[in-house]
Parts: structure tokens; C-alpha cells; sequence
């Protein structure tokens, strides 16, 4: 915590280049934690690492675990098992306040009786930095958010947005290792949290500090991290660059749970070396990487814009328009392919093709590598 | 169709007002006739002359004013200033302060133990607390009287033990008395207080712990501020009955020395002078209430500055 105090004026770290290469700031290894009474767990052998300066987000549906493994970070839960290490050095003996983490809550948390400058001096009193550096701390800070003419107020008498921008001045004030942010944007309305994702990336880059980011929007996930981790269940079930879950989900809750998927169930035909090939709908053959046999039957994930709407007979196979949804930028089509479904998603970028509408026959193209396997039913 | 809903609108009022009457009139009968008929006899009372053998006589008189301040020579009918009466108001207010201020010191840690306990053991303590307020009052502080006097246990214990030669002399002094009065309304302060700590903001705690703050500078900073409103409550909740407190100066101070309660209870009693007791009561009730008012006010003034 002294050292913390002394380095603060050397924010301006530049990004983690390659996150394979620099240092490692966080470790979670085998986390489990059950609650009193609570038959099942709520992390259940949680592990993953954090590079320095890494924008790093866990992203889940509601009840996750999400907040509780934030919680065993700061240090308000102890983990039944399991170990967190911040620098190599194991931090589950320390308490919240000897922990150089902060926090910034979904719930903004300012002391209501004390101003907006005071609130982000707060954690600098509490490290006994002198007045002076505190008065250019909480400027610097301050004018970091952009509300420096905001310091005399009381938080009461600031915005949604502006309370959460002094959370986040407050926490990252005292320069700590890492920053936690709670789903810090969800108590905003739409446009306010677009605008505060991109301040919060900015400001990340700026103060080169390491966040770990938790939401259980998929969007602010993908927009915002240098690696996303996706959990469910009290499971981490993949880790990995945006790119990397959305084009390729490890398993089939990755894949509905990250933007839209169709789901389809196919039918290995033919395998060569390390690759295989999948038939879906009854006529498309996709190409899978995965060791398969043929005759297995697997489940695959063809993203909306993945599939390719064509006059008839020109694609693979013939379908029927059920119902189209537009949605602004894109139309979402919904197919009949047979007996199955399918949902194809139209950019509104090709003038001279139309919109096909509701009882028009059409045909379907899907690229061969454009899909995930990303079930086995049996081996 | 303005006009019907405007009608409809209006007749709605008017239902709503009569019906708020209605159910407000309990409410307003037992104050009136609990509480504002007596204050006026009280008032009027003040301003009256001394019957002989008690009572009044109804004549306009400010003798019972003019005697709160000065004395009367027998024999001459001269008027002197005396500050005698000044001196017993101001000890009941230096005695209710510290009664007020033993009151928080025991009762805010008593209301923060029971706010931090599990949801579903609170009540309980909550009820142990109220236990010992199932009994009488009087009974109480004579149970205390008993505790405390010369041959009371903690005398016996404390000689048991040869840590005294003599019994401590505790009952008859104003320690008794304070904590005579400390234990009258000992649940006056530690209530309120524990309810705004069970409503104040536990993510405030959390915050200032992860902002390095250590657990004593999360009490002052954080918690105690957050039970402001209850420390207020509290405070008053034991101050304005201590003021004007007769039972426990009565029997643990030994009605040595007069309190305000003691000596207005006097004056219907065996001093018979209606009049001056009454005109004790307003007074005193004056002096709460102007004191009550300035800090209500500067409540309000604080409260508004953090608005800004
Ligand atoms: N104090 C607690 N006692 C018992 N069970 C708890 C407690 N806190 C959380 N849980 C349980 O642990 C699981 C994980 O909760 P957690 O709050 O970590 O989820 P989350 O991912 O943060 O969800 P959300 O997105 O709704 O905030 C849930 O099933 C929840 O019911
Ligand atoms: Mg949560």
C-alpha cells in the first residue's frame, strides 16, 4: 500500500501489447465457493489470469457467480477453496482495505455527506498522502472524468452517470493494481452506457491500470475487452479475445448465449485428416475441424449474417419465408427449410437485392466455414 | 366530458377529505383531549393566584413568574433577585445531558451489535431489550435503589472481595441519579438508533473498507453518519423525559436536591402553590421547546447544504 502511495504520478502506462508476453497481474486458480446452506456452488473451480493492463471482462447470465468471485477478489468473501494472487503474491490473507484493488459498484456507493472532491480524496486520506499531492490527485482525477466543476457538489445532486463517473474517479485515484467494476453501466439508460463504455475504454488506456470487468451484457463484453471470459453456472466456460467467442464458441451455451446463433443439428458424413465434413439441413455441407466420426450426429452454430439468401434454385437448399423483422440497420428473416428452421440476418447495404417477404420461395448458401460444432451427442 | 370529469374529479376531493376526516378523528380527540386541553389548564393555571389549601383562586396574577425569579422579604415585601430556581433548571439540564450521553455511549454499540446480527436473530434481541420495560417504572428504580445502595450487592461484592473498606457511597448522589435516569430510557436511544442502522447503506461500509479505510475510520466516517438521524432521535427521545424526570431524582437521589420534576411535584403537593408549579412547567417546557426549534432548525440548514 506505501509503494502504491509513492507511484502514483506514473500512471501513463502504455496498453498491453501481447497479453502472452506481459506480466501477469491476476491469478484465480480452482476457485470454489459455497455459500452457507446453499446446496450448490457458487463458483465452482473457477481459474484464469489477468495480464497487466488488460481489459479483462467476465461475462454470464444473472447468478453466475460473477459478483461473488469480484467479491473474493476485493476480499469480502473467502473462497472455499481455491487461490487468488495478485504480482505472485497470494492476497486471501489480506483484508479488503490492505488489498491495492478497488472497486467500483454498481450502485455507485458515495458517501452522501461528503462532497464530490472529498469522496474521491477519500481513499488518498485513508493511504495518509499529504495534502497537497491529494489536492492534485483529486484534479487530476476529476479532470480524468471530465466533472472537474463538479467538485463542491454533493452527490445527490449529481446524474446517474455523473455519480458513476465519480465512483470511478474515486476508485482509481489510489492507482490500484487492479480495478473491479461491477456491471458499472447498467444502471444507466441505453445511450449513456454507449457513451460511458467508450469513455470507460479511453480512460483505461490512459491510466494503463488492469480491469476486470463484469456484465452480463454480451455486447459491452464484446466492445470493450481485450479478453472476455464467459461464464455460466458458476463455470468459466471459455476464455478468449472477442473475435475468438463470437466467430468460434467453445460449446453450444457460448454460442446462443453471444449474440444471435442458429442452432442446427447435422450429420458427420465424411472425415478426413483432422476435419470433417457436416451435413445441416438437409443439403449443406459445412466443413468442421473437430475429430468426428462419421454417422455422429452433432450439434452446429451458424451465426444469422453467416447465412446467404439466394433466388431459387441457386443455393443449396429451397425455403420458404416465414416472417421478417426489421430492425433498423438489418432485416432478420425467418426460414423454413423443410421441417426445420432457420433465421438469416439482411444488411441493408445491397440496394439492387430486395427484401424477400413473407410467402416467397427462396434458396439458401451457407459458406462451408462458416460454422461451429458446438455439441456431441454421443461418442 | 371536461366537465363530468371535473365533477367526478372534485366529488372525488371532497370524498377523499371527508374520509380523511373521518379516519383522523381518533387521532385528533386524544390529542386534544390529552394533550392540548391539559397544557391550557396548565397555561392558564400559571397565571392565576394560590388557593390557601391548594388550588386557585381565579384571579389574573403574575406572582408565580415574579416568584421563579425573585424572592419576596417577609418582612418587608421587597422583591430580590434569585437565581434558586435558575440553579435547580439548570442542574436537571446538566443531568439530563449526562443521562442523554450515557444514554448514547451504552446504546449505540447496543443498537449496532443487535443491526449487525443475522436478519433473523434481530427481533429477538430487539425483544430482550424491551424485557425489563415490561415492569413499572417505580418498581424499576427501586429494584435499582436496591442494586445500589450501601448494603446493596455490588457494596457487598466489592467488600467480599476487600477491594473497599466502607460501602461505596452510590445511592443519593447525582451519579444515581444519572444513572437512574440513563436506565429510565435506555431504550428510547438504543431503538431508533438501531432502526437507522438497519436502514443505512451496508455498500457504504463495503466501499470505505475497500478504500483503505481501517474499521474504526469506517464507524466514524461512514456508519455513524449514516445513523445521523437515529443518534437524533435518540438523543431526544431520552433528553426531554429526563429533563423533567421525577421518579428517579426522587428516590435514587433521595430528594436531596431538587430537579425540575421535583420541584414542580412539590408545588401540587406538599407546597400547595398551584400557581408557581404550574408556571415551573411552562417555563421549563418553553425553554425545550425554543432549545428544540433552534436545533430542528439548524438540522434543516445542515441537511440542505449537503443538498447543494
Ligand atoms: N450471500 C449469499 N448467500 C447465499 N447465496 C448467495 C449469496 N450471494 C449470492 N448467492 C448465490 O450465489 C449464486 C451467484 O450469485 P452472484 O451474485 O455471484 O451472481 P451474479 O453472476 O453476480 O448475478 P447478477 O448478474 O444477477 O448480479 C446465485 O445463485 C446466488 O443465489
Ligand atoms: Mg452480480
Amino acid at each position: 500500500m506505501k509503494d502504491m502511495a509513492t507511484s502514483l504520478d506514473e500512471t501513463q502506462v502504455p496498453p498491453a501489447t501481447d497479453p502472452l508476453v506481459a506480466k501477469t497481474a491476476l491469478t484465480v486458480s480452482g476457485a470454489v465457493k459455497y455459500y452457507p446452506n446453499a446446496p450448490m456452488p457458487a463458483l465452482n473451480d473457477v481459474s484464469f489470469s489477468i495480464a497487466e493492463n488488460e481489459f479483462f471482462t467476465l461475462l454470464g447470465p444473472s447468478g453466475c457467480g460473477k459478483t461473488t468471485l469480484l467479491r473474493s477478489i476485493a476480499g469480502f468473501e473467502d473462497l472455499t477453496s481455491g487461490s487468488i494472487r495478485l504480482d505472485g503474491d497470494s492476497i486471501e490473507s489480506l483484508a479488503p482495505n490492505q488489498r491495492p484493488i478497488n472497486t467500483v459498484f454498481q450502485h455507485y456507493a458515495l458517501f452522501p455527506h461528503m462532497t464530490v472532491a472529498e469522496n474521491v480524496a477519500y481513499p488518498l486520506r485513508r493511504l495518509r498522502l499529504d495534502a497537497r499531492a491529494i489536492e492534485r490527485r483529486v484534479a487530476e482525477m476529476l479532470a480524468l472524468v471530465k466533472l472537474a466543476e463538479m467538485a463542491d457538489r454533493k452527490p445527490a445532486k449529481l446524474s446517474g452517470g455523473q455519480q458513476q463517473r465519480i465512483a470511478l474517479a474515486r476508485a482509481l485515484a489510489p492507482n490500484p493494481r487492479l480495478l473491479l467494476l461491477d456491471e458499472p453501466l447498467s444502471a444507466l439508460d441505453l445511450k449513456l452506457r454507449r457513451e460511458m463504455r467508450t469513455e470507460l475504454k479511453q480512460i483505461q488506456i490512459k491510466t494503463g491500470i488492469t480491469f476486470l470487468f463484469v456484465t452480463h451484457d454480451q455486447e459491452e463484453a464484446l466492445a470493450m475487452s481485450d479478453r472476455v471470459a464467459v461464464m455460466n453456472n458458476g463455470q468459466v466456460e471459455q476464455i478468449g479475445r472477442p473475435e475468438a467467442i463470437y466467430n468460434a464458441p467453445a460449446n453450444e451455451f457460448v454460442a446462443t448465449f453471444i449474440g444471435e446463433t442458429n442452432a442446427l443439428s447435422g450429420l458427420v458424413e465424411k472425415t478426413g485428416s483432422g476435419a470433417a465434413q457436416v451435413i445441416v439441413l438437409g443439403g449443406i455441407a459445412l466443413a468442421a475441424d473437430a475429430d468426428l466420426a462419421v454417422g455422429e450426429r452433432v450439434g452446429v452454430s451458424v451465426r444469422l449474417e453467416k447465412v446467404d439468401l439466394r433466388p431459387p434454385g441457386e443455393g443449396a437448399v429451397d425455403a420458404i419465408v416465414e416472417q421478417t423483422v426489421f430492425l433498423g440497420t438489418d432485416t432478420v428473416v425467418h426460414l423454413k427449410v423443410g421441417k426445420e428452421t432457420l433465421q438469416a440476418r439482411l444488411q441493408h447495404t445491397d440496394r439492387a437485392r430486395p427484401v424477400p417477404a413473407p410467402g416467397d420461395h427462396c434458396s439458401v448458401h451457407i459458406d462451408p466455414g462458416a460454422a461451429t460444432v458446438v455439441a456431441r451427442s454421443n461418442r | 366530458m371536461q366537465d363530468a370529469a371535473a365533477v367526478a374529479q372534485r366529488s372525488y376531493r371532497v370524498g377523499e377529505a371527508r374520509s380523511r376526516r373521518v379516519m383522523l378523528s381518533p387521532a385528533l380527540t386524544v390529542l386534544v383531549v390529552g394533550l392540548v386541553c391539559p397544557l391550557i389548564i396548565v397555561l392558564v393555571y400559571s397565571f392565576l393566584e394560590a388557593g390557601t389549601y391548594g388550588g386557585v383562586e381565579w384571579r389574573f396574577s403574575l406572582e408565580a413568574y415574579q416568584q421563579f425569579l425573585f424572592q419576596r422579604d417577609i418582612f418587608d415585601d421587597s422583591l430580590s433577585f434569585s437565581t434558586a430556581y435558575l440553579e435547580i433548571f439548570g442542574r436537571s439540564l446538566f443531568m439530563a445531558v449526562l443521562a442523554t450521553a450515557v444514554c448514547l455511549a451504552i446504546g449505540f454499540p447496543t443498537a449496532y451489535f443487535i443491526a449487525t446480527r443475522p436478519p433473523e436473530q434481530r427481533m429477538f434481541w430487539v425483544f430482550l431489550i424491551t424485557v425489563p420495560y415490561w415492569v413499572n417504572l417505580l418498581i424499576r428504580t427501586l429494584a435499582l435503589l436496591f442494586i445500589i445502595r450501601d448494603q446493596g450487592p455490588i457494596n457487598a461484592a466489592l467488600q467480599g472481595l476487600d477491594m473497599i473498606d466502607a460501602p461505596l457511597r452510590i445511592a443519593y448522589t447525582d451519579f444515581a441519579i444519572v444513572l437512574g435516569l440513563a436506565y429510565s430510557y435506555l431504550p428510547f436511544m438504543i431503538l431508533p438508533i438501531y432502526a437507522a442502522l438497519e436502514r443505512s447503506d451496508t455498500r457504504l461500509v463495503e466501499a470505505a473498507y475497500d478504500l483503505y479505510a481501517s474499521k474504526a475510520r469506517v464507524l466514524v466516517d461512514v456508519v455513524i453518519p449514516g445513523a445521523k438521524a437515529g443518534i437524533i432521535a435518540g438523543a431526544i427521545l431520552v433528553f426531554i423525559p429526563s429533563i423533567g424526570s421525577y421518579l428517579a431524582p426522587d428516590i435514587l437521589g433521595g430528594g436531596r436536591e431538587l430537579l425540575a420534576g421535583n420541584l414542580i411535584a412539590q408545588q401540587f403537593q406538599a407546597s400547595r402553590n398551584w400557581p408557581f408549579g404550574a408556571a415551573c412547567a411552562v417555563i421549563l417546557m418553553t425553554v425545550v421547546m425554543l432549545g428544540l426549534i433552534q436545533f430542528v432548525r439548524s438540522q434543516e440548514r445542515t441537511r440542505r447544504g449537503e443538498m447543494r
